[in-house]
């Protein structure tokens, strides 16, 4: 299996993946609809879509939060199906619904995750430590996280996603209500990670963000994948300079069809 | 399962609870001072009325006093009963608490006799005038048999001819199982209503707690499995509400100890060391399954208020079995009552207070009850394997399911 992703530096695949959720007034909802498309090693792929796209559906998913109805996905060349937990010691994972323990201090909060990644606790803290310095929140480790400011807890939260140093980073939509100090960190972390040829996925709202990132996007829209491409292609296929009115005339096609 | 990975995780939650107030307020502070500090408060008031009221002075007024002449001749000096002699009292107050009035009756006419009929007038909401109207019955009582004894006499009859049957009446229960008749309704009904309560403000506060705090899609993206995650939290449950019981029974025998009017009891609460392990044998299990149902309720709830309002009749269902627990007679006990939950603990450590258990009773509590909580634990595991239920809830996914079932069809 292995030998497939150094082949090929496929880190991500999704062949037809779908996810139908089934709701009580409108009965089986199909969230994603036959999604296939991978991702290379230190590739920086962004996911643009509107609310109810499927983005979170698509981020959990891969990170084997949750399993999909049907096709399927395979991580580092092994199935999800089979090796999720597996595959979870790759992937770090950041979100606004990963919340930190706030009545844990930082360094117990991240030593816990190291230990449930398998780390040693000697080389946890080493780790630790190493973060800290990078992240600089060595004055606040020790402080129970609930009296942290929201750009300390934002660091912490980083941390915790690079604790087990993973070469996949997802982080859906994880700038979300951050202030400009805050969502500086997470674009550092995407920066970083891919200067060390870490597969980044990311999903946001702030298409500017998504351009500047990116090295491959998405767009996805009522749970299809419409398009795949680099920001250039894009533009060149959808004749227009702005990756949001790119999107829009995406939709338009998409819909005409 | 992976038990390094538990035992992280359970300090884990452990330390969290450790650092949560109000659960440390709940589950230590208040049983361990609050609770024993209300019970030697509320002990030594109503000991401390008991005694006023003993001790009072308590003024009657008897109508028609001159038919007994001699009454306050049969007024003992502890009695503290004092005849109002002036006015005319027709009704009770601070004044008077007993209006006695007493008539000639005819019913003896023919014989030649006569007698009285004391009628009584007494306020059953007035403490005073409960303490002289049993005062007073005893003084009539005495009256009435030295007249009777009297009257005999007169005829040279031996009085004891009235007794047909003379009454010696022996109590031969040992003092254990008298004092486990006393205890055995109440030491179960409290040790298992703080079982409860430790058990259901922990097992929410770690499941769907850790969904209103946004903390358990974290816990998920890491590489322990569900079921370890779930076990560990279930540990958590149950050490607390093995300790939360703890902490209460122990902080209630020092109140207890500590009410001058309890002493009779203590003598009775000493337990012997297999009354002790049986009764621990037989909790464990129920600690067992109340963590286990609390747990499932927790996981199944979209959030706090949700398993909230779910929890809260489950505490409440734990009086019921105690409301047949003080009717019950022990003499009609079957098997089949040992198979009913909460129930069963409750009869089984009433009859291990008591010394009156059978084996069998004890192992069919244990075992059905250790039967129920594998069940529960199953559900546990089941409910936190579904992804629609630990990101949401059950009210959902539980409406979708049955709609499912009619769509197939």
């Amino acid at each position: 299996m292995s030998n497939i992703v150094n082949e090929n530096n496929v880190v991500i695949s999704l062949e037809n993946v779908s996810k139908v959720f089934y709701d009580l007034k409108k009965g089986p909802l199909t969230v994603l609809d036959n999604v296939s498309f991978s991702c290379k090693k230190g590739e920086i792929v962004g996911i643009v879509g509107p609310n109810g796209a499927g983005k979170t559906t698509l981020l959990r998913i891969i990170s084997s939060l949750i399993s999909p109805t049907s096709g399927i996905v395979k991580v580092n060349g092994l199935d999800n199906s089979k090796y999720g937990e597996e595959n979870k010691k790759n992937i770090g994972f950041l979100s606004s619904d990963t919340s930190i323990y706030e009545r844990l201090t930082g360094k117990e909060f991240l030593l816990f995750f190291a230990e449930l990644y398998g780390m040693e606790k000697d080389f946890a803290l080493k780790r630790i430590d190493e973060l800290s310095e990078i992240l600089d929140f060595k004055k606040i480790e020790n402080r129970v996280c609930k009296n942290l400011s929201t750009g300390e807890k934002q660091k912490i939260s980083i941390a915790r996603a690079m604790i087990n140093d993973p070469n996949i980073l997802i982080l859906d939509e994880a700038t979300n209500g951050l202030d400009i100090l805050a969502r500086k960190h997470i674009l550092w972390l995407v920066k970083n990670a891919k200067e060390k040829g870490k597969t980044v996925l990311y999903s946001a709202h702030a298409m500017d963000e998504i351009e500047k990132l990116s090295d491959k996007i998405i767009f996805l829209f009522n749970g299809k994948l419409i398009s795949n491409g680099s920001t250039e292609e894009l533009k060149k296929q959808f004749n227009c300079d702005d990756l949001t009115q790119c999107f829009l005339n995406n939709i338009e096609q998409y819909e005409k069809k | 399962m992976n038990f390094r990975v538990i035992t992280k995780l359970y300090f884990k939650e452990l330390k969290e609870i450790l650092r949560t107030f109000g659960l440390i307020v709940s589950l230590i502070i208040f049983p361990a001072i609050i609770y024993p500090a209300m019970l030697y408060y509320t002990g030594q008031t109503t000991l401390a009325e008991k005694n006023k009221v003993d001790s009072a002075t308590i003024s009657v007024f008897v109508k028609g006093s001159e038919l007994i002449p001699n009454l306050s001749d049969y007024i003992y000096p502890d009695d503290n009963i004092v005849f109002l002699k002036n006015g005319n009292y027709d009704k009770i107050d601070k004044d008077c608490k007993l209006i006695i009035s007493l008539e000639k009756s005819t019913d003896l006419f023919k014989s030649g006799y006569s007698n009285i009929v004391a009628n009584l007038e007494y306020d059953s909401t007035d403490k005073y005038s409960l303490k002289a109207l049993d005062r007073f019955e005893r003084i009539l009582f005495d009256v009435n048999k030295e007249s009777t004894y009297e009257r005999f006499d007169e005829k040279n009859i031996p009085p004891e001819i009235m007794n047909f049957v003379s009454v010696n009446s022996k109590n031969i229960a040992p003092p254990k199982k008298i004092t486990g008749e006393l205890i055995g309704n109440i030491i179960p009904l409290f040790l298992i209503m703080f079982i409860t309560s430790g058990a259901m403000q922990v097992a929410i506060d770690i499941t769907a707690g850790e969904k209103d705090r946004k903390t358990i899609q974290t816990l998920l993206i890491s590489p322990a499995k569900r079921i370890d995650i779930i076990i560990s939290k279930l540990f958590v449950v149950i050490t607390t509400a093995l300790v939360s019981g703890f902490v209460n029974l122990c902080s209630m025998y020092l109140a207890i100890y500590l009410m001058p009017m309890s002493k009779f009891m203590i003598k009775g609460m000493k337990l012997d060391f297999q009354t002790f392990i049986l009764g621990l044998l037989v909790i464990i299990p129920l600690v067992l399954l109340f963590s286990s149902v609390l747990t499932a309720i927790g996981v199944a709830s979209k959030n706090q208020v949700e398993a909230g309002f779910y929890t809260m009749p489950i505490f409440f269902l734990d009086f019921i079995p105690f409301i047949a627990l003080s009717t019950v007679e022990i003499a009609s006990l079957t098997n089949l009552d040992f198979f009913i939950p909460v129930y069963n603990t409750a009869l089984a450590i009433k009859l291990l207070l008591m010394s009156s258990f059978t084996w069998q009773q004890i192992f069919i509590t244990i075992f059905s009850n250790l039967i129920y909580s594998v069940f529960f634990v199953f559900l546990c595991v089941k409910l936190f394997s579904n992804e629609d239920i630990v990101f949401s809830g059950v009210g959902d996914s539980l409406f979708v399911y049955i709609k499912k079932i009619f769509m197939k069809n």
